[in-house]
């Protein structure tokens, strides 16, 4: 396939124009969350919906996308909330950092994951490295002890999460997998794919 | 990346062996990580009662029920611990503000007794409360 300009542009728009509409969406249901559930059954358990989005944007437009919704999605809401630069805004950092590292080994691993068991791992891990940064930041290992019951609800919620990741993914066209995407991230799909 | 299992053909929500081995691991080492995390999580309430003064260091446990007497420096004061809160129950002094302080029981609170030169501070781990919130 020959690229032109114009259509190669034209595709690296509409990939752009998806992560923000990913963003947006991140963002609202990390809003709408908190206003549910405020506190959470156990500190630095949440239900998570928010990685919706990043689950989304792992599958159809690739790990770039992901870390770049879920970085935004976390920069955006903490400047919403004025905690930007707190202990929260750290917390919440190292979550979505872990959460999208676990998450993109798996998808790289030659197991074969759905975005079910990508959930999981996402909500296994960003609850782990929340509370050991709970423990760094407190100086004590007891926020770490509050893991158990964590990782439990974590198995629970991440499968809620990924069921739903999966029923966008296949109602939505425009999130078709890999049929969006700048040439490089297409290319890199084909590589996976095969 | 990589197609959905299913993708074009069903839309029905299937699990690979992968997720279904996956979320039993996560459940296993959940399990399995109970007994460490309750080690971890330590005894919650270590809370004592510190009574300084003239006549020296005085700690008192929050976890047992206690009266004592402490002598300050213009006279006695009684220090009582009752159901995890301390407070002073009387004391030689003219405006007993220490008695009028009532009871306190959480880290870091104290009362102060400035004629008798006393102060009883409720030392120990913090607990559970809430200092951050992650949005």
């Amino acid at each position: 396939m020959t690229w032109t300009r114009s259509s190669a542009s034209r595709e690296t728009s509409a990939w752009t124009a998806r992560i923000a509409a990913l963003v947006a969406v991140g963002a609202v249901l990390g809003l709408v969350e908190t206003a549910m559930l405020p506190g959470g059954v156990v500190p630095g358990v949440r239900l998570g919906l928010a990685n919706l989005a990043v689950v989304v944007a792992l599958v159809s437009l690739g790990p770039a996308a992901a870390l770049t919704v879920s970085l935004a999605r976390v920069l955006v809401v903490s400047l919403a909330a004025g905690t930007i630069g707190g202990p929260g805004f750290g917390l919440a950092l190292s979550g979505a950092l872990a959460a999208w590292v676990a998450m993109n080994v798996l998808q790289r691993s030659r197991v074969r994951f759905s975005p079910i068991g990508l959930s999981i791992a996402g909500a296994a891990a960003h609850a782990v490295a929340q509370l050991g940064s709970a423990s760094l930041l407190v100086g004590t290992a007891a926020p770490l002890g509050l893991a158990p019951a964590a990782l439990g609800l974590a198995a629970f919620f991440g499968a809620a999460i990924g069921m739903l990741a999966t029923l966008v993914l296949s109602r939505v066209p425009s999130l078709a997998p890999a049929r969006v995407g700048p040439r490089e991230v297409r290319a890199r799909g084909a590589q996976a794919s095969r | 990346v990589r197609r959905l299992p299913g993708w074009g053909t069903s839309r029905r929500i299937a699990p690979t062996r992968a997720d279904v081995a996956l979320f039993l691991v996560v459940l296993a080492v959940a399990v399995v990580s109970v007994p460490v995390g309750s080690l971890l999580a330590g005894p919650a309430n270590t809370r004592s009662a510190r009574v300084e003064g003239p006549h020296g260091l005085t700690v008192l446990s929050l976890d047992e029920d206690a009266r004592v007497r402490i002598e300050g420096a213009r006279g006695e004061l009684v220090v009582e611990v009752s159901d995890g809160s301390v407070r002073v129950v009387s004391s030689d002094c003219p405006e007993r503000r220490c008695v009028s302080s009532g009871a306190v029981s959480s880290v870091g609170e104290c009362i102060v007794c400035v004629p008798n030169a006393v102060t009883v501070t409720v030392g120990g781990e913090r607990g559970h409360d809430l200092d951050a919130v992650v949005r």
